[in-house]
């Protein structure tokens, strides 16, 4: 047995990650206060990420008691209480603009579970695809993972929560180029992506497609659908090399952006802390996936190669399509900034992942079954 | 899985990492342009993005009379503000406003999307709408929005039609008149005078809009005022006008077309500047209807006739050939001609208005008396069109007066070369001699005619007439008085003067003309009996002043198609007028 170290690097990389989103609150915060005389919602939500964090992080030091491998029998029922989640929410559901999110809990308190749907369709799949050659071929394989993936995509499309759906969607069939596929194989199952792709089209809610319209050209609407992004561009853009600070931001405390605080947070970063700081929020990004890869490549066990890609996965499509959202390079989604977004359910999803990835380095050399 | 299997995986997923790096070291590339490259300019984006101008309109300064009557005010009414960020549905928003104030729905997406200001700013789209339109909509305002009824004032007339030509009116500024006048700060809707004193005095009139320079957060609301600029309240006026005089002139006038005007000689002061017919400028204000334009542009009520009406000005143009003759000295007041009842010149009898009966003989001073016009013919023809021409043009009968009003026209007097290029006909003596008595193709204006008078009352000085007495100060309360301009002296000699004087006294005595007696007031006059090219239709004028050698008024009654045959009969009417200022001015000025 080798030696149980931590790996230093990752759990670095995610501590900065939530140090900055902290940092950016309160920094946020204080410039509400300069400008309104007065702190205002952003501290709110400093406060309130303050005790989602501890909240998290003592969830995530608890599950370092839990061997991962224990997940692989938590696995089917956790995905049928979360599937009856999802039913649930669209009857039970609140949520901002028509749309039917949250399981409202206690307070201003919500669960979101389309967020932890993220990791349990990562141990679902891992779970399908690592499932015993004798009881089930590959072809086979791949088609349980669709049967599995795809009722949640469309429950959570029905929320409606394009961006997370497609998330799903996405770090699914990044964990099957993992699997042992051909390169052939990849392609085929590229097309019928794609035609898939052009079906999804066709079944989109008006909004949604003008969105995705808005996104290909936002200055043909600039008070409509176009509005947030310009307004995401313009405080982003401001923040010019080294930020406005706190003294000099206004569209933060002014709230020209909307849903700054979750959504478009990468644009309070933009006006805050300027180039300096947006380019070296997504240097920590790249530090994460990186230090993901190398916790993967010392990985042997399949289950949990498969959750780590899975994870790594999950970071990497929602940090780009959601700065990349802020700053017109992709559509306008619902899909929040991992460790630095304020929201209850995402912040645990992440911190959870997290701490299953460290929890599989740790018990890398353990037994197998 | 086996080992070449992991392997196989591991380095699809070093590919796939190295991609992720890929794409985000995109998002650096970007955000270096957006921050770095243009960081500048979204600076300066998101600076434009948080301050908004608010500005709200100054109350306009007040019209009133010499004695402090209020011609003149703004009334509390409502406008309809659009704000396009706030528009939910902007066709049936817009309609509903549409509806209720009778606009057109084009016309007010026209002005919301001309308007050149951003979504928050709220736009003006209607004013003085009306009490019933503001009621209903106050009523669906929950349900619309964007659309905003806000108190505001209206311009007000309270004495209805006195003096309109006069005061004028507002309106709505124009598209041509904004482009002129944005770097004033005009913006559309914004109140304008139009015509008369409103126009004229607009500078002092309008006053400086309220400026505040918030900040606002995203829904347009105020967060924080950084600079504030309060309305400063337009200057009020005080006009030389004296409104019962003004009444009593408009009185006279009644329905007819006509001018009378009061004008005190001795600086200027205009105390009663009447046209007829006229109209009440109110209705501009809430909206002509087409009844009242089609009435309006029959009878040319919006015309002021006082200052913009050329007419022949008739015998009242004797002082005129008079002067010419006694400073050319071809005549002298002792000079003799007979009137046999006419004049034969070039083969045409020219009869004297007394024809088939006769003058005989007579002086400068009786021929004023009793308007001869053989003994203003000879004058004429003896002093030749050149000198008549001179002495037209030293009486500025070419020249606009300078009255402080928008629209002046000055009169017009011929000459052998104008003839000759309109006609083509050469100046006949004839042509001289109809000069002389104020006929053919003299014109005058009233406004000129009562400066002529004016300027003989006092020895070839002449006020330029004015309307303007003073500006009120609507902060100190500081009045600044408008200091009188001498605009012209005749460079006649007092001499010739004093006989043109005594002669018009003549008029008003028995065997003038004219015969007015106002206490024991020595008062000038001369009337004029202009033909109209109609048989048994006149234009008529009568012209005074007093008293005579202490000159305090003149006066000028006029009538175009006059109901009068004879402009002897506006005598009474002119007695009138000046009785009323004698009552009221005379006893402080010790008269009588």
């Amino acid at each position: 047995m080798k030696s149980h170290r931590l790996p230093l690097v990752f759990i670095i990389s995610v501590l900065l990650l939530l140090g900055f989103g902290l940092a950016t609150f309160y920094a946020a915060s204080l410039a509400e206060r300069y400008t309104l005389g007065h702190f205002g919602s952003f501290y709110s939500y400093f406060e309130k990420t303050l005790l989602l964090l501890g909240l998290s992080l003592t969830i995530a030091v608890m599950l370092q008691f839990v061997n991962y491998r224990f997940f692989r029998y938590l696995t089917i029922p956790v995905y049928v209480i979360q599937t009856g989640l999802l039913v649930a929410v669209l009857f039970i559901g609140s949520g901002m603009y028509g749309s039917r999110r949250w399981i409202p809990l206690m307070g201003s308190f919500g669960l979101q579970p389309s967020e932890l749907q993220k990791l349990v369709i990562i141990l679902v799949v891992a779970f399908i695809l690592t499932l015993p050659e004798k009881k089930l071929a590959t072809g086979l394989k791949i088609l349980l993972v669709i049967a599995a993936v795809v009722p949640s995509v469309l429950l959570v499309e029905k929320e409606p929560d394009l961006g997370s759906a497609s998330l799903l969607l996405g770090t699914s069939v990044i964990m099957l180029v993992h699997f042992r596929l051909t390169g052939r194989q990849l392609l085929v199952l590229g097309l019928v992506l794609a035609l898939a792709a052009g079906g999804v089209w066709f079944s989109l809610r008006p909004y949604q497609r003008t969105r995705i319209e808005t996104f290909l050209n936002p200055q043909a609407d600039p008070l409509g659908n176009g509005y947030n992004v310009i307004q995401s561009i313009v405080a982003t853009g401001s923040g010019s090399i080294w930020g406005r600070g706190i003294k000099g931001s206004t569209q933060a405390p002014l709230s020209f952006v909307p849903v700054q605080y979750a959504d478009f947070v990468f644009s309070l970063v933009g006006e805050l802390f300027g180039f300096a700081g947006s380019a070296l929020l997504v240097l920590l990004f790249i530090m994460l996936l990186w230090s993901t890869f190398l916790v993967f490549r010392s990985l042997t066990d399949d289950f949990a190669r498969y959750i780590v890609v899975g994870i790594g996965s999950m970071w990497f499509l929602q940090a780009a399509v959601n700065m990349g959202m802020t700053i017109g390079l992709s559509p306008v989604t619902g899909i929040p900034l991992p460790f630095i977004s304020y929201g209850g359910s995402s912040l645990l999803t992440q911190v959870v992942a997290a701490s299953i990835v460290v929890s599989i380095y740790r018990t890398r050399d353990e037994f197998r079954f | 899985m086996d080992k070449l299997q992991q392997s196989r995986q591991t380095r699809r997923f070093l590919a796939v990492t190295v991609f992720f790096t890929l794409i985000l070291l995109g998002i650096v590339a970007r955000l270096y342009f957006l921050q770095v490259v243009k960081g500048s300019y979204y600076a300066g984006v998101a600076e434009d993005n948080r301050l908004r101008i608010i500005s709200t309109d100054a109350p306009r300064g007040e019209i009133r009379d010499r004695n402090g009557v209020v011609l003149a005010t703004d009334i509390p009414s409502f406008d309809i503000v659009v704000t396009t960020y706030d528009l939910q549905n902007s066709d049936q928003e817009l309609g509903v406003v549409a509806t209720l104030t009778g606009m057109k729905l084009q016309t007010l997406k026209d002005t919301v999307e001309k308007a050149g200001v951003g979504p928050f700013t709220p736009i003006t789209v209607a004013r003085n709408v009306s009490k019933s339109a503001a009621l209903k909509l106050a009523e669906q305002e929950p349900d619309l929005p964007g659309i905003q009824l806000v108190m505001s004032t209206k311009r007000s007339y309270p004495l209805g039609s006195l003096a309109a030509h006069v005061l004028g009116y507002t309106g709505e500024i124009g598209s041509t008149e904004l482009q002129e006048l944005r770097a004033d700060g005009y913006v559309m809707k914004d109140t304008i005078g139009k015509d008369g004193v409103e126009l004229q005095y607009e500078s002092l009139l309008r006053g400086q809009k309220s400026q505040k320079l918030i900040e606002v957060d995203a829904g347009g609301k105020a967060v924080k005022t950084l600079q504030e600029k309060p309305a400063v309240p337009g200057k009020s006026i005080v006009l030389t006008i004296d409104s019962r005089l003004q009444k009593t002139c408009e009185e006279l006038l009644g329905d007819n077309e006509g001018a009378a005007i009061m004008m005190d000689p001795r600086n200027g002061d205009l105390l009663a500047l009447a046209s007829a017919p006229t109209f009440d400028p109110n209705k501009f204000i809430s909206g002509v209807s087409s009844e009242d334009w089609k009435t309006w542009s029959a009878k040319g009520s919006l015309f002021d006739r006082a200052i913009a009406g050329s007419l022949p000005p008739a015998s009242t143009f004797k002082v005129v050939t008079g002067t010419a003759g006694l400073e050319t000295r071809t005549v002298t007041d002792r000079s003799i001609i007979y009137c046999g009842g006419g004049l034969t010149v070039g083969g045409r009898l020219f009869k004297c208005w007394i024809w088939p009966g006769g003058h005989g003989n007579e002086d400068i001073y009786k021929a004023y008396a009793d308007s001869c016009d053989t003994y203003f013919w000879t004058v004429a023809r003896l002093v030749g069109v050149e000198s008549m021409d001179t002495y037209a043009h030293k009486f500025g009968i070419d020249k606009p007066t300078g009255i402080d009003l928008p629209g002046e026209t000055t009169g017009f007097y011929p000459t052998p070369q104008w003839k000759l290029g309109k006609f083509k006909e050469p100046w006949y003596e004839g042509d001289t001699m109809n000069m002389g008595i104020g006929q053919g193709y003299v014109l005058e204006t009233p406004i000129r005619n009562i400066s002529i008078y004016s300027s003989i009352a006092m020895n070839g000085t002449l006020w330029r007439p004015h309307l303007l007495k003073a500006s009120i100060d609507p902060v100190s309360k500081a009045e600044t008085q408008t200091t009188p301009v001498v605009q012209d002296t005749l460079g006649v000699s007092a001499t010739t003067l004093a006989i043109v004087k005594k002669g018009l006294n003549l008029v008003s005595k028995t065997g003038g003309t004219s015969r007015i007696q106002v206490g024991n007031i020595e008062i000038c006059a001369k009337t004029g009996t202009a033909e109209t090219g109609t048989p048994n239709l006149y234009h008529t004028w009568m012209l005074a002043f007093a008293p005579m050698d202490n000159p305090q008024v003149a006066v000028l009654l006029m009538f175009e198609n006059s109901p009068y045959q004879r402009s002897t009969s506006m005598t009474p009417l002119v007695h009138d007028m000046l009785q009323q200022y004698f009552d009221l001015y005379g006893g402080k000025n010790g008269i009588n």
